[in-house]
């Protein structure tokens, strides 16, 4: 009962931190919420088989959400690569994985490497410690300062976020139901 | 870097933790100080500052949107609809000693049942 009630209250969190790292901006983003999607019941069953619980359980989720990311996008990268030297034409130009940024802060924020763009959110967007965001990176806390301080020289003054002032509107679903 | 007395000096580090919340009072009235004194590294803090600030800002409509898919997504076993709350706040370090107690009784009635399987497998 605990850990799937655990993983509900997780969701809304661990979704904002899928779009701020996928899209870079809160509005729907259909990788992202798939990516959360495909998260929860892998973890439900991590969880249940190691009895993960609490603390420990919000950070594996953030660990989980972080590599299912990079390893969408090295798969990504990967195919590119096969595509360019398959030999003869490109076949199909599909469209990108990644859609791309919608405004000055969000490309700001996608401009940043990988690397420092997950410390700076885990920090400042979800809040966690520095010992608690190095624990999710499997990094060393000086590491992952290191990163932070990357992360804030290249973004310099930021934009303020053009789609914060809006309203909220109701979201439309993307998400298929999950047993 | 100056270090004011017998205190260590503010390391970059340290002015990161500052902008983070992360440092103890201590410490933190160190760097304090030491910004005072050293206006280019105040403005180095101050535009992190700006950035976290918009950075959270760009997300905070997140915190009051609901998840369409909050409930149906897994359905709690104990069957109640849960709300579709976007606070979170459970969800964080805050952690109630109702569910703390709810967590150790399931743990330890799964410890009950894993001592009474292995009981029986002996005895069969």
């Amino acid at each position: 009962v605990g850990l799937r009630d655990d993983l509900n209250l997780c969701a809304p969190r661990l979704r904002r931190y899928a779009r701020a790292l996928v899209g870079g901006h809160p509005g729907p983003n259909e990788i992202a919420d798939d990516l959360v999607q495909a998260i929860l019941p892998r973890a439900l069953k991590a969880g249940a088989a190691s009895r993960l619980a609490g603390p420990d359980l919000h950070l594996h989720l953030y660990t989980l959400i972080t590599e299912w990311h990079r390893e969408r996008l090295g798969v990504n990268a990967q195919m590119e690569k096969e595509n360019f030297t398959a030999g003869g034409a490109r076949v199909t130009q599909k469209p990108p994985l990644f859609p791309p940024p919608r405004d000055k802060f969000a490309e700001a924020l996608l401009s940043l490497a990988l690397e420092e763009r997950e410390a700076l959110l885990l920090v400042v967007l979800e809040g966690f410690s520095y010992a608690q965001a190095a624990r999710i990176l499997k990094i060393s806390r000086t590491v992952l300062v290191a990163r932070l301080a990357r992360a804030r020289a290249a973004l310099g003054e930021i934009p303020a976020p053009e789609f914060a002032s809006r309203p909220a509107k109701v979201l439309p679903s993307y998400l298929r139901l999950v047993k | 870097m100056r270090a004011s007395g017998l205190e260590p000096p503010v390391s970059e580090a340290e002015l990161h933790g500052f902008v983070d919340g992360g440092l103890d009072r201590g410490r933190r009235e160190a760097v304090e100080a030491f910004l005072a004194d050293s206006p280019v590294d105040a403005a180095r803090v101050a535009t992190w500052r700006r950035q976290n600030e918009r950075i959270r800002a760009a997300f905070a409509s997140m915190e009051s949107t609901p998840l369409p898919w909050a409930s149906p997504l897994i359905p709690s076993a104990s069957g109640e609809a849960r709300p579709a709350s976007g606070q979170g706040e459970a969800c964080g370090r805050s952690y109630s000693w109702r569910r703390a107690l709810v967590r150790a009784l399931n743990w330890a009635r799964l410890r009950e049942r894993r001592a009474a399987d292995g009981w029986r497998g002996i005895f069969r």
